[in-house]
């Protein structure tokens, strides 16, 4: 394989888009704005606007300034337009669909396996691309979280990392809330949220440490199982059509919450972050907080964003770790009761935070 | 049989320093690592381009406690951090050569005990760098997508 190959298949795919676009007959465009920088989305035709965009409709912009990426995106069933013959075997996929010769400082290729996306990301264009066959059979979690992949590969040169955690706060401090997965992050971050505080994320956010740390917003969604719907009530409220949004939804598994459509006021772009916190889903009713090291703070969450995102390299954890260094580290076990949650967070910002419960 | 001098595996292994301990990533293998303060030094001093026998020496000279012991220490933690594919055994090389190691107290001063280094290791990550194996593809090469994943 020639070392122009992702230049060449780059080209190739950008030929695929404006095919589908005017088989569409139409570019959708919208802006965003991620961490501070203009993120273009041009849709070949209307069938993956409202998936992809609904969980980003906070950040949308109407800035015209120069995209600082331009994201391409189409289906094939709804474009007529059938995508390229695979330019490498089936020997080229690796950890997270990484493509084996097709990744390198210039350009990130990966191919979702489980559910047939493509991606690829050309650094010095500023641009993407983003595939898959049919519209209409996206999975849930691409809804809730799009373009994650896309987003984590494009942040990784820069003075920024996507990290697997949540933000709550105040305009004058935030608390970043990290751990693995079923650990507590969606229930604390939503319990501070019932409690009036501002909210930034309870899964994925984007974490900047120029000068300062700080929080950005990329998804304004929630996740919460039935246990979290128990202590939070106020989120049935907002429940989505369950039928609407992920037909084939497990009995078990997280619903998905749009909160800007529920509490735009609540749901901020960004945030300064002022302390890290580790939840720990607790036995008791009441949560207690204890002061860990920055070492411990980064062996238990580092590794977690840095192995579930494809290539991954030193700056996912090196962001963190300094942040880590700044800040005071809790472990927070988190009890059943939200209120508590909710105070003992509070506790944490620099100012006091008045409680106003959602209604 | 130990070599003489060592790197660390990059761009594969990720270190981050505190003050309380070193925490070690190998992104080849999934595998995480918390390194006490002892062990800290002695990676300093290979990466500094210490010999086992250099940073054996160094570390005698610089605490109290056993030196037999302390050989031992050192040479089980340099086996461990090969094992786990965090340094690499290199050549010498002129760098090397001019290695400049952390001075040594004289005898007034007083030296720390030796505490032994301590590697602890984390696998619990190791399953999501598992391949998932691509089997059927479609007319055009690209993976068939499975079909209980709507």
């Amino acid at each position: 394989m020639s070392n122009n190959a992702p230049a060449h298949f780059a080209g190739e795919l950008n030929e695929r888009f404006e095919h589908a676009s005017r088989r569409a007959r139409q570019v959708v465009e919208f802006n965003f704005n991620v961490a501070g920088m203009i993120v273009r989305l041009c849709f070949a035709g209307e069938a993956l606007v409202p998936a992809i965009c609904r969980a980003l409709d906070h950040l949308k912009t109407d800035a015209t300034d120069k995209p600082a990426l331009t994201i391409n995106l189409w289906d094939t069933v709804s474009t007529h337009t059938p995508m390229l013959p695979a330019p490498f075997g089936i020997e080229s996929y690796g950890p997270h669909g990484t493509i084996s010769g097709y990744c390198n400082e210039s350009y990130q290729t990966v191919y979702d396996t489980n559910y047939g996306i493509l991606m690829m990301l050309d650094y010095s264009a500023k641009r993407a691309f983003w595939w898959t066959r049919d519209a209409a059979h996206l999975p849930a979690h691409e809804k809730a979280s799009p373009l994650r992949t896309l987003l984590h590969l494009w942040t990784r040169p820069m003075n920024c990392s996507l990290l697997h955690a949540g933000a709550v706060g105040n305009a004058d401090g935030g608390v970043l809330l990290v751990g693995r997965g079923g650990m507590g992050k969606s229930g604390t971050a939503l319990a501070c949220l019932a409690a009036g505080m501002d909210y930034v994320s309870d899964d994925f956010c984007i974490l900047r440490d120029d000068p300062e740390p700080r929080a950005f917003s990329l998804y304004s969604t929630a996740k919460a199982g039935d246990a979290t719907l128990q202590r939070i009530p106020v989120l049935k409220s907002m429940r989505d059509s369950p039928a609407e949004f992920a037909p084939h939804r497990q009995e078990d598994e997280k619903e998905v919450f749009f909160l800007h459509e529920h509490v735009p006021s609540r749901i901020v772009d960004q945030l300064p972050i002022t302390a890290i916190v580790m939840p720990q889903v607790n036995d008791g009713a009441m949560s207690m907080l204890s002061p860990v090291s920055a070492s411990f703070m980064t062996t238990h969450v580092g590794p977690n964003t840095l192995f579930m995102l494809p290539n991954s390299d030193v700056s996912t954890i090196s962001i963190f770790a300094n942040v880590a260094r700044k800040l005071p580290c809790y472990r927070l076990l988190v009890g059943s009761d939200p209120t508590p949650i909710a105070d003992t967070v509070a506790s944490l910002l620099p100012t006091p935070h008045k409680r106003t419960e959602l209604k | 049989m130990l070599a003489s001098h060592y790197q660390i595996n990059r761009p594969f292994v990720i270190r981050e320093s505190f003050d309380d301990e070193d925490v070690i990533v190998n992104l080849d293998t999934g595998s995480y690592f918390s390194l006490n303060k002892t062990g800290t030094k002695i990676f300093n001093l290979l990466e500094a381009g210490a010999t086992i026998d250099s940073a054996s020496d160094h570390m005698i000279q610089t605490h109290t406690g056993d030196v037999a012991v302390i050989d031992l220490a050192v040479c089980n933690l340099i086996e461990q951090l090969l094992t786990e594919g965090l340094i690499l055994a290199v050549e010498r090389t002129e760098s090397m050569d001019n290695h400049d190691a952390a001075p040594i107290p004289d005898d007034a001063e007083e030296k720390p005990a030796f505490t032994p280094p301590i590697l602890e290791k984390y696998t619990d990550m190791q399953e999501m760098l598992l391949l998932d194996p691509v089997h059927d593809v479609d007319d055009s090469g690209w993976p068939a997508r499975k079909p209980d994943s709507v």
